[in-house]
């Protein structure tokens, strides 16, 4: 950043703090810590950040009709934005939705280099769902039914849904940025998306056991 | 939750169970993949190549304004910079291993295509044109002619063709 010779002046005040100093980063971090600290190219801040904001971008890069492999570039070409615009960041706290947005640009931007686009908002559905299921307690007919169930709900639940499973969990501010939604209406919303699956998974899970 | 494989009334789960299910449902279905993760580490990793590369190559980095990405009809891809008065054309050539271009003004101009992994350099012969073959995954563009120089945006360089399956 060193080579950057005109900062604006948010990023310049940040810079002349001795944040160094005073914390070492960790997963608890906050993402203005983060921040601050890939600035000052603290190693391990930026795979932090990343962790950190990994899961909204992914999430915003499901619903555009991408192949894995463009979703996969979309994916580095927004972190290397972020990378690129590190020291223009202003609101670091931002950033779910900041990544989101610039997430959706450049997956859209690939989509139209490439001439197909499916206009679905399906999950995509692989057939090889091994994964590191951390835990056990759920078996592979179960969530074959939540995932069929979950197919079949209205894209708004979908995007919802997903979001607030989105790992590390996101805050109701974080998510209300995103969708550019009253953080009230989440509430509401989520019960009855919820309510909404309830409903489509009651047949599978009948017939499943019976 | 459901040790015994008892029959699961959907109506008696609670919204965190649900929540939860999903969470590992899209977790199974739609995993992040791991190598794209590691391919936004490395952009960490480029911090030092950059500013080698700001260094070595570039006296100081002008963001390219504007960039054209057009996709010609037998599906090459052509971009288009333009900044501190350098125009980069570009075409991207072999399903986007090979890069053919011109920079104009840019007699005897110096080329970096940076990888995340690797860079190529190259000169302009006397009219500006250039040929080079590309690193691989998303590339940048450097160009330095005279005391000018311009880094395009990342690109991505794969041909619209590969993504039809």
């Amino acid at each position: 950043m060193d080579s950057i010779q005109t900062a604006p002046i948010g990023a310049m005040n940040l810079r002349t703090l001795p944040r160094r100093k005073l914390w070492s980063v960790g997963p608890e971090s906050t993402l203005s810590e983060l921040h601050a600290s890939a600035l000052d190219r603290e190693p391990d801040a930026w795979p932090l950040l990343i962790q950190r904001l990994k899961g909204v971008a992914w999430w915003a890069l499901s619903s555009l009709g991408l192949s894995t492999e463009d979703r996969k570039d979309a994916f580095a070409a927004t972190f290397a934005r972020l990378f690129e615009r590190l020291d223009t960041i202003r609101e670091p706290e931002k950033l779910p939705g900041w990544i989101s947005l610039t997430a959706t640009r450049e997956g859209y931007a690939i989509s139209r280099r490439s001439s197909k686009y499916v206009p679905t908002l399906t999950i995509e559905s692989r057939p090889d769902p091994q994964g590191g299921n951390d835990e056990q307690l759920l078996d592979d007919e179960l969530l074959e039914s939540v995932r069929q169930a979950f197919d079949q709900l209205p894209e708004e639940c979908r995007k919802l849904l997903r979001l607030l499973t989105v790992v590390p969990p996101l805050s109701y501010q974080e998510i209300a940025e995103i969708l550019g939604r009253p953080q009230g209406s989440l509430g509401p919303s989520r019960a009855r998306c919820l309510e909404l699956l309830r409903k489509k998974l009651a047949p599978y899970l009948a017939n499943g056991d019976a | 939750m459901n040790p015994n494989n008892s029959p699961i009334e959907p109506t008696e789960m609670s919204d965190e169970t649900l929540l939860k299910l999903i969470g590992q449902m899209v977790q199974c279905v739609d995993p992040i993949p791991p190598d794209a993760v590691r391919t936004a580490e490395l952009f960490g990793d480029l911090h030092d190549l950059d500013a080698e590369l700001a260094n070595l190559t570039f006296d100081s980095y002008a963001e390219a304004a504007a960039v054209v990405v057009r996709a010609g009809a037998d599906g090459r891809r052509v971009i288009v910079c333009e900044s501190v008065g350098i125009r980069i054309d570009v075409e991207l050539i072999d399903d986007g291993d090979v890069a053919i271009g011109q920079i104009d003004p840019g007699a005897g101009a110096e080329v970096v295509a940076e990888g995340l992994n690797s860079r190529r350099t190259t000169t302009c012969d006397q009219r500006g044109r250039f040929q080079m073959s590309l690193p691989a995954g998303i590339v940048r563009f450097g160009v330095r002619y005279g005391a000018a120089s311009v880094v395009t945006p990342w690109i991505s360089r794969r041909a619209p063709q590969a993504d039809e399956r």
